[in-house]
């Protein structure tokens, strides 16, 4: 064997595993650890009394979701070849090594947690405070956070090795996801008292919420069979190619789609009703746990947005190299590859807003119980979603263009 | 002779004729002279020459790497080649651009490639059709006319279908359909009954065949198969991307 060779097989083993994978991915699980722990020591009831519980619980859900973004993105794009075609057997060797590269980064993660407490440097009082865990920890809450990563990179890893198909109807029955948002919207215009918001009993909570996310729910589930209803229409009428690439192309991509579509749905869904039934008060330390999650809930369907993108690279160099053969000008392929990628966003952005909007109007007024942040902080929001969905897309263009170079297609 | 079997447009012939070098045509549909085209370090072909008569079924033939999909892809005009001419229909194809060169192939040429897929978003009827939506017919016209060539290469019944899923022999009678639909001068195949044995490969190369020839078109196959290349009126055998003098050895 040449010397290279001997040294990629020592690099990476004979197994398969990538070694800079797994170090990457204990150094995410090392670091939410850390994060976690922070966390929990700043929740933990000590002189004055701290915070509730509720607010880092909440606070602890972006650090999850980055952790499992991060895994799924992480596989994805280092196993190009064999997610395509994995069977069985090497999709659970893939999730195990996650398993155990997680649970290691968590150890790792506790430890160095420990060994920062014990520095000599005294820190400023509000760093100390999140220190402040160890022996005197309550255990219940350490083995949670313990547990907690490991189990979402797991999970994150049986998302990302079982790939999307390019070609595929939305999982659930098309009528399901309309039907989800109609109820709850039915339960929320019901429960409401647009005269008087602020006599909403208080049994009557629970149900608004439940009514409200179960709007946000028929949302997400509704867009995909939308856009596959949209492309499908749309293919029908096409008359010029580059319109029935798009249409197809726009149809097909509703199942990949369906995660960061929905994730954006909802984003934007409660940004639009904080907007609208959220006080003007200035923003407060108390809103950041929602606004955190909303934060963390557009940022992954952002970077799954441009995952999908870079994952249906060869399929796209393929069809692009065969349109190219048929006689297709460059333009007609540009022309259906950026209209398959905008046309899902112009789709999904609007029915967040107007869903978020039809849900703020029994929601207004004082004391209403849905969960809204002053209107200052949703802007920010919504600045931060739409900016970060923007960027997003414009990465993917660049990808989708760069892939349509004579270059690359020629060796397609 | 027409430049082919539809009645030509003006622009069309403007397009091949504009800045035709002094070189006098022959009678050959499609000539490539002293082709020599690189990629990367390898060299795919060597100073190649080939000549296709009209309404001919002419065979490039060869073992794997021998050049044949390279010399293919430079008569068609899929590639420009580093050195040397291409001329169709008496028109220099060598003095046009990258889009010149693919405005001829949507009106002129018709391409399988067996290894290619199929858009795989698209129904088999679309994908039929596309060509002639490519060159502007009305959506109407364009499936019918896909129809009539599902009708003749007998995958019908999976017009509304799409190409995942469906066999090896649905998928290039398909391709050979797209192919054809546009009625065009020459219809270039690289490896068209790729994954095809025995009758299904006779199948597929009797249906092109006949088709080609009742329509008079001219047909280049590009081929390491004996039997594809057995349908061929002449061949021309390459070996590492030179023709191969030993050509009965392969």
């Amino acid at each position: 064997m040449a010397p290279a060779g001997r040294l990629r097989n020592a690099w990476h083993g004979a197994s398969g595993v990538d070694a800079v994978r797994v170090l990457a991915g204990a150094a995410v699980a090392g670091a939410a650890t850390i994060v976690l722990l922070c966390l929990l020591a700043w929740a933990l009831p000590v002189e004055p009394p701290g915070p509730a519980l509720l607010g880092p619980v909440l606070a602890a859900l972006p650090v999850l979701g980055a952790v499992a973004v991060l895994v799924t993105i992480g596989l994805r794009l280092t196993l190009p070849g064999q997610a395509a075609d994995a069977n069985r057997r090497s999709r659970d060797s893939v999730v195990s090594e996650v398993a155990v590269t997680a649970l290691a980064g968590s150890f790792a993660g506790v430890q160095a947690h420990l060994a920062l407490r014990t520095l000599p440097a005294a820190p400023p009082a509000p760093v100390r405070r999140l220190l402040l865990i160890g022996a005197s920890a309550p255990w219940p809450g350490v083995v949670a956070v313990l547990a907690a990563v490991p189990l979402v990179a797991v999970l994150a890893a049986g998302y990302a090795t079982g790939r999307p198909s390019t070609r595929i109807r939305p999982p659930v029955p098309p009528y399901v996801g309309p039907l989800v948002a109609l109820a709850g919207l039915l339960g929320q215009y019901l429960i409401a008292d647009p005269g008087h918001p602020e006599r909403l009993s208080h049994g009557a909570v629970p149900a608004a919420l439940a009514g409200y996310g179960a709007v946000l729910l028929g949302a997400a589930l509704t867009v995909p069979w939308l856009l596959t209803w949209l492309g499908s229409g749309w293919a029908v009428r096409a008359g010029r190619a580059w319109t029935l690439c798009a249409a197809r192309r726009v149809e097909a991509s509703a199942r990949g789609l369906t995660l960061p579509l929905g994730l954006i749905t909802v984003a934007v869904a409660v940004i639009t009703t904080s907007g609208l039934a959220g006080d003007h008060t200035p923003t407060e330390m108390a809103d950041a746990p929602l606004f955190l999650i909303m934060t963390t809930v557009s940022s992954c369907a952002a970077a799954m947005l441009f995952t999908v993108v870079v994952e249906h690279g060869p399929a796209r160099r393929e069809t692009s190299h065969t349109l190219h053969s048929i006689g297709a000008g460059e333009r007609i392929d540009r022309r259906a590859a950026l209209a398959a990628l905008v046309v899902p966003v112009l789709v999904c952005v609007p029915i967040a807003i107007a869903v978020g909007a039809l849900t703020a109007w029994p929601a207004r007024g004082e004391g209403n119980s849905f969960p809204t942040i002053p209107a200052h902080a949703a802007l920010l929001g919504m600045v931060w979603t739409v900016g970060l969905l923007t960027l997003a897309l414009i990465a993917a263009v660049v990808v989708t263009l760069r892939d349509e170079r004579p270059g690359l297609r020629r060796g397609a | 002779m027409s430049l082919s079997s539809r009645p030509a447009r003006a622009h069309e012939r403007r397009a091949v004729v504009a800045g035709v070098p002094t070189t006098p045509p022959d009678n050959d549909i499609l000539r490539g002279r002293g082709l020599t085209l690189t990629q990367g370090p390898v060299t795919l072909l060597r100073d190649v020459s080939a000549a296709v008569r009209a309404d001919e079924t002419f065979a490039i033939t060869g073992p794997a790497g021998a050049g044949k999909s390279a010399l293919l892809a430079c008569l068609s005009g899929v590639v420009a080649p580093d050195c040397g001419e291409v001329w169709f229909n008496s028109g220099p194809m060598h003095v046009l651009d990258e889009k010149g060169r693919t405005a001829l192939r949507r009106r002129h040429f018709g391409l399988v490639d067996g290894r290619t897929r199929l858009l795989p978003e698209l129904t088999v009827a679309e994908n039929v059709a596309l060509p002639l939506l490519l060159d502007r017919v009305r959506r109407a016209e364009a499936f019918a006319i896909a129809r009539h060539w599902m009708d003749r290469l007998d995958v019908t019944e999976h017009a509304e279908s799409r190409p995942t899923g469906l066999g090896p022999a649905l998928l290039r009678r398909a391709a050979v359909a797209r192919a054809l639909v546009t009625r065009p001068a020459v219809v270039f195949a690289d490896e068209p009954a790729h994954d095809l044995v025995g009758a299904e490969l006779d199948h597929l190369m009797r249906i092109l065949v006949s088709a080609v020839r009742s329509h008079g078109m001219t047909l280049v196959l590009a081929t390491a198969h004996r039997r594809v290349a057995a349908h061929a009126d002449h061949c021309l055998a390459l070996r590492e991307g030179r023709p191969d003098p030993h050509a009965d050895g392969w």
